[in-house]
């Protein structure tokens, strides 16, 4: 019986871990752990900005004891990776040029009399953004690198147009604003992109990522319905 | 005016104005203030709009008398459209979405071309029982105050700049940002922590244009700018 009484257990405390549950986890089990960490969605260009918050230490586990630091972990998808520490419950995750626009994961592990105790993570990523104006009859748009993120909102059941000019073409990509992991809608070496738009975004606002094939390229957007 | 009869007005006056004080600053049998909360419904313009279209509002009150209260009163006015006439513009609104082409039918839950208006009105009231000359739980109210009407446009605007564009044209041709509000109607409270009511308010932004209309045609300017006002509400 003692057996099965430990196998649920780890069963459960593996499931709760496991699943994505770790604030649960570290509930559960008063890890010492921050909680709510947050990470930044592409709020800044040169950087990720993490905040948390203390871990409660009023059990009798951690009576007498309080927190020395935080050590906060990250690492780019692709990207540079490094570690630091904080006394407060923010830091700021620096971002190099070629880090932009990759997922960044970024680990916050409370440190107590010395010892580490419990994590917790989050994502997020830092991105370079222009806004993307929608001008009555199109405009047309310089890509001064190789390519450019911008902030739109797009009306559901509109069709947007980006023209590279023939024979000029390019990638255009769409993603929810706030979010760079999964795409709406890809389309790639075409001289034009039609889109119409058959989603809401995050509250009707969306990243649309530009590559022309060429450095340099200029792109019409437009609208129509 | 002989100083006799001078002073006999001043007297009556002055008796007149202390009666008056005396009722509207006469505190609770308990002496403590209460608290109210209003739901109203509204219509947009008098009379005309009862079965048409109404606007929601709430109001928090301040009853420091029984005769004597605070408001601040808030209303969600309308939500007004633009839409672009063709890809190369230009664009037209505020309108109702009736009004929108019917080549935009079916958007109208995700329609990102928009700007809504709210009413926003600090007032100081005047409540009259009507109890004693009536025999029924009637009160009397009388409102004024100041009254600020805010259009806000959606986020759009910032990435649409012909919209932006469109709804600045309106916006300058809309007077009614800060004015003057009057409500006069009856409440009925059966209990002595409900009550409905029925007012109606007008909202002037001009004086002047206010005026002019009432010397031309009085009952009209009253079916147009007045709002029949129905409220519920409690009193703690």
């Amino acid at each position: 019986m003692k057996r099965i009484i430990v196998i649920v257990f780890f069963a459960v405390a593996a499931a709760l871990a496991l699943s994505g549950c770790a604030e649960i986890f570290n509930a559960v089990f008063d890890t010492g752990a921050p909680s709510g960490v947050s990470a930044s969605d592409g709020d800044n260009a040169n950087s990720v900005d993490v905040s948390w918050g203390a871990p409660n230490l009023s059990s009798e586990k951690w009576k007498g004891k309080r927190v020395d630091y935080y050590k906060v972990t990250w690492s780019f998808a692709g990207g540079s990776s490094g570690s630091g520490t904080a006394s407060s419950t923010s830091y700021s995750v620096p971002a190099l040029d070629s880090d932009r626009a990759k997922v960044c994961s970024v680990t916050v592990q409370t440190y107590i009399s010395g010892w580490g105790e419990g994590s917790a993570s989050d994502d997020g990523f830092a991105l370079l953004t222009e806004e993307l104006l929608w001008l009555d009859g199109g405009a047309l748009h310089t890509v001064a690198g190789s390519d450019v993120w911008y902030v739109t909102m797009l009306q559901r059941g509109f069709t947007y147009s980006f023209d590279f000019g023939a024979p000029g073409t390019g990638s255009v990509t769409f993603y929810d604003y706030k979010n760079i992991t999964t795409p709406e809608a890809a389309f790639s070496g075409l001289p034009r992109v039609d889109w119409l738009c058959n989603t809401t975004g995050n509250w009707y606002k969306y990243y649309v990522h530009v590559t022309p094939a060429s450095v340099g390229t200029s792109v019409t957007a437009s609208f129509g319905w | 005016m002989r100083p006799i009869r001078a002073l006999a007005l001043i007297l009556a006056v002055s008796v007149t104005a202390q009666g008056l004080a005396a009722e509207i600053f006469s505190p609770w049998s308990d002496g403590r203030a209460r608290l109210g909360l209003d739901l109203s419904l509204g219509t947009p313009s008098g009379l005309k709009d009862v079965f048409r279209s109404a606007f929601p509002g709430v109001s928090l009150r301040y009853l420091a008398t029984r005769n004597f209260e605070f408001s601040l009163d808030y209303a969600y006015l309308e939500m007004s459209y633009y839409y672009p006439t063709s890809p190369s513009g230009p664009w037209a609104g505020p309108v109702p979405w009736s009004s929108v082409p019917a080549s935009f039918s079916g958007m109208r839950t995700d329609w990102l071309f928009y700007q809504t208006r709210h009413f926003l009105a600090p007032q100081a009231w005047y409540v009259g029982s009507l109890e004693e000359a009536l025999g029924l739980p009637l009160d009397l109210r009388v409102g004024l105050g100041p009254a600020l009407t805010l259009v806000v446009p959606s986020e759009a605007l910032k990435y649409y700049p012909s919209l932006a564009d469109a709804v600045a044209n309106f916006s300058s041709t809309f007077k009614a940002y800060l004015g003057l509000s009057f409500h006069a109607g009856l409440g009925w409270h059966p209990t002595d922590w409900f009550r409905l009511g029925a007012e109606y308010l007008f909202v002037v932004d001009s004086p002047f244009d206010v005026m002019t209309e009432l010397w031309r045609d009085p009952l009209g300017w009253v079916e147009r700018s007045g709002n029949l006002v129905l409220t519920a509400g409690v009193r703690l």
